[in-house]
C-alpha cells in the first residue's frame, strides 16, 4: 500500500465525522495522540459538544440533564472532575484499582490551555448537585422564600409574627435529586453543606432530605423526609439528638448509601449518625420519581438566610477522611474492585452493564445466597443495597481474569449487538459457580 | 407498483442499476423514493457519489442485505448501553477485507455512506479509521495520513502538559 499517495483526503472529512471516528478511541488513547497531530484535530479534540459531552455520557453516564452541574462547568471540565473523582477514590484500598480503565491518564487537569477552568474547586471531589428552586406557598401569591445568587442562597420572606402552623414554612429544594459520589463506579455517598448566613428571629431552620414537591413543612415532619432542625437541635424521625445552631454555622448533610445512613456535620466535624436503615431511595429497585429525595431546607422565621453548597466550593467537612475511615472499617478480605460495575443516575444499581451479557452458563443460586456470598467474600454487610446485576458482577469479578473477560466481551458484543437485550433479560441467573478455594491464588496477583 | 430496480446517476454521469432492496438500505435514497411515489421512475441523481465508490457501496450492501435492520432504540437504557458497548472491533471477516483498501477509497466510501445514510457502512469505515489511529504517536499519524504539521512546539508542549500526551512526539 502506498502510504504517501492520496492520504491527504482524511482532511476532507467534516468535524462531525472525525469526532465520530475519535469516539471509538478510549479517552486515554485519544488524548495521547490526536490533539497533537494538527490544528484541526486539536480543535475537534477540544470541542465541547462533539467530544466532551459524548465522553461524559459514555464514560461516566452523565446525562445531558444534569443541569446544575452543567451551569457551572463545561463538559471538558466536568469530564476532568469526574476523572479526578475516579482517580481520587481509586486511592482507597478496598480493592485494587487494576481493573479501572488503566489507559486513562488525564493528567494535571488544571494546566489545560484551551478550556476554561474553575481553578478554585478543582480539588473538590464533589460536583454540583443541582440548583435550588423555591417552593411557593400553595394558597398565596407571594413567595415565602426568596432565592438569589445563582439560586444558591435562600432567604425567608414571610411576614413577622408568622404563625407556628406548618403552612407558613418556606421550603427550598435542590432541583436535582441527591446524586451520589461513586466509589469507583459504585454510588456511595452524597453530601451537601448549608451555611447559615443569618439565623433570623427564631432560628427555625431545618435541613435534610425530602421528596420532590415537599412543601409547607420543615423537612422531617412529613412522610419520607429527614431533617435536622436548628430551633431545638433535634433530628426528626428520631429524637433528642443534636445541638443548637448559631449564625454563620455550616452544616452538612451526608448520605451514605452503602451503610444506609444519614449523617450530619457541623462546622466541618461529624456530629454522628442521625438516621439508620434509610430506604434505598437511589437504588435501582426504587425507580419511580417519587422515591427520589432532594436536598431540602425549611425556613420559618424572619431574616433567615442560608446558602447551599453542593460542591462548587470546597466543603468544610473532610469527606476524604470520612471515606477512608469508612472503608478501613470494611474489611479488605479481597483486594479487588468489582470490575465493570456501573452506576446509572436514572436507574440505579440495576442498570448494567454490557459486560454482563457474557453470562451464558446458568446456575440456580438465589439472590439471597449471592448476598451472603458477597458479604463473606468482601467482609461487608451492605450487599443488600446492591442490585442483582451488581451482585453477579462482583461475584464474577472474583473468579474471572479481567483481561480474558474483556476479550470475550468485545467478541460477543460485536457479534450480538442486536439481541443483547433479550439475551441479558432472559439470562437472569448466575453462571455456574466457577470459583473455589483454588482461585484464591488468582486474587493475590 | 414500484419496479424492482432503481437507476441512479452518479457524479461522473453514469447510470447504475441497483435493486430496490439495496437502494432502500440507504436512508437518503429511501426517502427520495418515498417522496416520489407514483411519479415516473427517473434516474435518481447522486451528484456527490462517483460510480467507482457507488459500486463499492453496492458491494457492501449486497453482502449485508440480509442483516437485521437496526432496531429503533426505544429506551434510554439502551442508549446508555450503546455508549458502553462502543468499541472499534470489526468482527466480520468480509468487512475486514472490504476495508483493506487505500485510504483515499476509504474516505470516499465514508463520505458516500454519510451522504447516502447507510449506517452500517458508515460505522464500519469510522471503526476502520479509528483502528488505524490506535497506538500511534502523532508523528506516525501524520505520516500515515499525510497531514501537515501546523502546530508549533509551544502548542505541543502545552498540549502535553494539558493532556499528558505522549512524550516521544518530537
Amino acid at each position: 500500500m502506498d502510504l504517501q499517495q492520496g492520504y491527504g483526503d482524511i482532511e476532507q472529512l467534516p468535524f462531525e465525522i472525525m469526532a465520530h471516528i475519535f469516539s471509538f478511541l478510549k479517552t486515554g488513547e485519544f488524548l495521547k495522540s490526536t490533539p497533537c497531530v494538527c490544528k484541526r484535530w486539536r480543535e475537534i479534540a477540544s470541542d465541547e459538544i462533539l467530544t466532551w459531552r459524548e465522553r461524559c455520557m459514555r464514560d461516566f453516564l452523565l446525562s445531558g440533564g444534569d443541569k446544575g452541574e452543567r451551569l457551572v462547568h463545561s463538559w471538558s471540565d466536568l469530564y476532568r472532575r469526574r476523572q479526578q473523582q475516579a482517580n481520587y477514590l481509586k486511592t482507597f484500598q478496598l480493592w485494587t484499582a487494576s481493573s479501572w480503565e488503566p489507559e486513562m491518564n488525564v493528567a494535571e487537569p488544571a494546566q489545560a490551555t484551551h478550556t476554561s477552568i474553575d481553578s478554585n474547586d478543582e480539588t473538590s471531589p464533589m460536583h454540583v448537585d443541582g440548583e435550588v428552586s423555591p417552593e411557593r406557598r400553595s394558597n398565596s401569591d407571594s413567595s415565602l422564600i426568596h432565592v438569589y445568587d445563582n439560586d444558591l442562597v435562600a432567604e425567608y420572606k414571610g411576614w413577622d409574627q408568622q404563625g407556628t402552623d406548618s403552612t407558613s414554612v418556606g421550603v427550598a429544594q435542590s432541583l436535582q435529586p441527591v446524586s451520589l459520589l461513586p466509589y469507583g463506579d459504585l454510588p456511595f455517598l452524597g453530601y451537601a453543606e448549608v451555611t447559615i448566613q443569618n439565623a433570623g428571629a427564631k432560628g427555625f431552620i431545618g435541613i435534610g432530605l425530602a421528596p420532590s414537591g415537599y412543601k409547607n413543612a420543615e423537612p422531617g415532619w412529613r412522610a419520607r423526609s429527614y431533617g435536622y432542625h436548628g430551633d431545638d437541635g433535634r433530628v426528626y424521625q428520631a429524637s433528642g439528638w443534636g445541638s443548637r445552631w448559631g449564625p454563620k454555622f455550616t452544616t452538612g448533610c451526608l448520605v451514605n448509601l452503602l451503610s444506609r445512613e444519614i449523617l450530619f456535620t457541623k462546622n466541618g466535624t461529624l456530629l454522628g449518625v442521625a438516621f439508620v436503615d434509610v430506604p434505598q431511595f437511589c437504588n435501582g429497585r426504587r425507580k419511580s420519581k417519587r422515591d427520589e429525595l432532594h436536598w431540602t431546607i425549611g425556613l420559618h422565621s424572619v431574616g433567615e438566610t442560608v446558602r447551599f453548597n453542593f460542591g462548587a466550593e470546597p466543603f468544610l467537612f473532610d469527606l476524604e477522611a470520612y471515606m477512608r475511615d469508612f472503608f478501613s472499617e470494611c474489611s479488605t478480605v479481597h483486594q479487588r474492585r468489582p470490575e465493570g460495575v456501573v452506576y446509572d443516575e436514572q436507574n440505579g444499581f440495576d442498570t448494567l452493564m454490557d459486560r454482563h451479557r457474557i453470562f451464558q452458563d446458568q446456575s440456580d443460586i438465589t439472590e439471597d445466597e449471592m448476598r451472603t456470598l458477597i458479604d463473606q467474600q468482601f467482609g461487608v454487610t451492605w450487599s443488600d443495597v446492591l442490585g442483582i446485576n451488581v451482585l453477579k458482577n462482583m461475584l464474577r469479578s472474583m473468579w474471572t481474569d479481567v483481561e480474558d473477560l474483556e476479550e470475550d466481551v468485545n467478541l460477543l458484543m460485536s457479534e450480538s449487538e442486536d439481541d443483547e437485550n433479550e439475551q441479558w433479560n432472559t439470562s437472569d441467573e448466575l453462571p455456574a459457580m466457577r470459583w473455589n478455594t483454588n482461585d484464591d491464588e488468582e486474587f493475590q496477583n | 407498483m414500484a419496479s424492482e430496480s432503481i437507476s441512479v446517476t452518479t457524479s461522473d454521469d453514469q447510470t447504475i442499476q441497483l435493486s430496490r432492496k439495496h437502494a432502500q438500505m440507504s436512508q437518503t435514497i429511501n426517502s427520495m423514493l418515498e417522496d416520489s411515489v407514483g411519479a415516473d421512475q427517473e434516474a435518481i441523481p447522486l451528484p456527490n457519489v462517483s460510480s467507482e465508490v457507488l459500486k463499492k457501496v453496492i458491494d457492501w450492501c449486497t453482502h449485508h442485505e440480509n442483516d437485521p435492520a437496526p432496531v429503533e432504540k426505544v429506551k434510554k437504557l439502551n442508549k446508555k448501553r450503546e455508549y458502553k458497548a462502543k468499541n472499534s472491533t470489526i468482527s466480520d471477516e468480509w468487512d475486514k477485507n472490504f476495508v483493506n483498501a487505500e485510504l483515499r477509497v476509504i474516505v470516499d466510501i465514508l463520505l458516500a455512506a454519510n451522504y447516502l445514510d447507510v449506517k452500517g457502512l458508515f460505522e464500519l469505515m469510522c471503526k476502520h479509521i479509528a483502528n488505524e489511529l490506535k497506538g500511534k504517536t502523532p508523528d506516525q499519524i501524520r505520516e500515515r495520513f499525510g497531514i501537515q504539521d501546523d502546530l508549533t512546539e509551544e502548542d505541543k508542549a502545552a498540549m502535553r502538559k494539558a493532556w499528558g500526551a505522549t512524550k516521544n512526539d518530537s
